[in-house]
């Protein structure tokens, strides 16, 4: 899997290209969760080139979530794949995060948010 | 007909191959006896499956055995892992709190394939998986 992360404003976004699965979900949660022991509250998961999740990469995503919220914090979903909102869809996940059309709209769900 | 079988440690560094194998198991056989709704779920189910199989039935002992086997059929696809657990309780019916971390695989399974049967005589479990056309 690939990550990649972009401070836009306060908002960091984790680009996530490939499959995050049980075999990914060390390399994504370090990452994430060092950005979040940095004190940032409002990530967005690009998930524009991912291709492929499974439970346990849902679940990495639900940790992460209550971790940050207890900072009062929120994380937002970008740019699911067809394949990925299925998943989320069927786990009843997409009531659980706000899923957004494209990492702008979720950037700007967070500016929205704050006013 | 067309018969696949293989078997791999409990690692999760082979889920890309599995994936990687539907799919070109998919691409060879067509879209007409393997369609693209059927590789998605069928890799999903069959991701979830040995998840579970390294994960809970083998604590991630990467020396234990898990059996795969996939076969494209007129009419039905079949998905079979066979672990050396003694197989769990839970059913998949339903499904776990929203903010539980776990839990969700066989859930999954029930809900992409099908029909989903579980066997086991204490010594392995074999989870056998089928979407119909």
């Amino acid at each position: 899997m690939q990550i990649e992360v972009e401070s836009k404003g306060d908002v960091s976004v984790v680009h996530c290209g490939g499959s995050l699965d049980a075999d990914s979900i060390a390399a994504f949660k370090k990452i994430a969760y060092e950005l979040v022991d940095k004190g940032a509250t409002r990530l967005v998961v690009d998930c524009s080139n991912l291709t492929f999740v499974d439970s346990m990469g849902l679940g990495v995503l639900i940790s992460l979530l209550r971790r940050v919220r207890q900072g009062n914090g929120d994380v937002k979903m970008a740019s699911l794949s067809d394949d990925v909102k299925t998943i989320f869809e069927i786990t009843r996940l997409h009531r659980l995060f706000e899923v957004c059309a494209d990492t702008n709209t979720a950037i700007k769900r967070f500016e929205d948010n704050t006013k | 007909m067309f018969d696949i079988a293989f078997t791999i440690g409990s690692d999760t560094r082979y889920l890309a191959l599995l994936r990687n194998m539907v799919g070109a198991v998919a691409k060879l056989a067509g879209e007409r006896r393997f369609p693209t709704t059927a590789r998605q779920a069928v890799s999903l189910a069959l991701i979830e499956a040995v998840d579970n199989a390294i994960f809970h039935a083998h604590s991630r002992r990467v020396d234990m055995p898990i059996a795969v086997a996939l076969s494209v059929g007129s009419g039905q696809i079949r998905v079979e892992v066979e672990d050396q657990g003694g197989g769990f309780k839970e059913d998949g019916e339903a499904l776990v709190p929203e903010m539980a971390t776990s839990g969700r695989g066989l859930f999954i399974m029930r809900q992409v394939m099908h029909r989903v049967e579980r066997k086991t005589d204490g010594s392995s479990h074999r989870v056998l998986m089928y979407y119909d056309l």
